[in-house]
């Protein structure tokens, strides 16, 4: 295993780690589930077509990268524009700026599905007058 | 709910990863949304393009392949080295000259 550098060794095992200055970064805070994307990588091939290990890892290592990239350049742009928070149109703008702009519209709308969802969510929590209810989504998918 | 039928990969784990960045400031929801459904997006078009053709299987070398021949995909190079065989590797050495050798 890794050495120390300079922060303690988080020993817990949920998914989701503040992550410490030093703490060297465990594999699962790197990659996203290889369940997951291998679930995605099979609805892009033809049925019971196999998709080799590798494969696999090789597309969860690119993954990562290209949301490091992406993220890389949304923040430049927000950095840039002062803001210190990434919005939804850093994003668009970052998939632009790097050559994905074919993503763009299917996107744009998922977004206002999405959006639409936030809305009756926050119908349905007015009317149980939760008091916990923010702008923010308290509720960031249970990792299925 | 509505919203994680949207999406197939744990949003915690892509802030997670996003986090990563250097000087990373916060990330709004809709910023999450986005990118979690635009790396999912990024899963089945790297699967699809690189899948061949009436072949059953996906390999390594599809991916790396496909990579190659793709120009946005350039910033993926380094992490996805085409592989060769010994054989091509000892015959690449011998054309270069003035290579030390151990």
């Amino acid at each position: 295993m890794q050495d120390d550098l300079e922060g303690t060794h988080s020993e817990d095992s949920g998914g989701e780690q503040l992550l410490k200055v030093g703490t060297p970064l465990r594999e699962q805070d790197r990659f996203l589930p290889i369940a997951n994307i291998t679930k995605i990588m099979k609805k892009s091939v033809p049925t019971n077509g196999k998709i080799a290990k590798e494969a696999r890892e090789c597309i969860q290592e690119c993954v990562s990268e290209f949301i490091s990239f992406i993220t890389s350049e949304a923040s430049d742009r927000c950095h840039m524009e002062k803001r210190k928070t990434i919005n939804g149109e850093d994003i668009l703008c970052a998939m632009y700026a790097l050559g994905f702009e074919n993503y763009i519209e299917p996107l744009k709308l998922y977004l206002s599905k999405y959006k639409d969802n936030m809305i009756t969510e926050r119908h349905h929590s007015d009317e149980s007058h939760d008091p916990m209810q923010t702008g923010e989504s308290s509720r960031q998918g249970s990792g299925k | 709910m509505d919203n994680d039928r949207l999406t197939q990969l744990p949003m915690s784990r892509i802030r997670t990863v996003m986090k990563t960045s250097p000087d990373m400031g916060n990330i709004n929801p809709e910023a999450l949304f986005l990118m979690c459904r635009s790396a999912e997006m990024f899963i089945e078009h790297m699967a699809k393009g690189a899948h061949r053709q009436g072949k059953k299987s996906l390999e390594y070398k599809d991916l790396a392949q496909y990579v190659e021949n793709d120009e946005k995909l350039e910033f993926l190079l380094q992490i996805l080295p085409k592989k060769i065989t010994v054989k091509e590797y000892k015959t690449m050495m011998e054309k270069k000259p003035g290579t030390d050798e151990d």
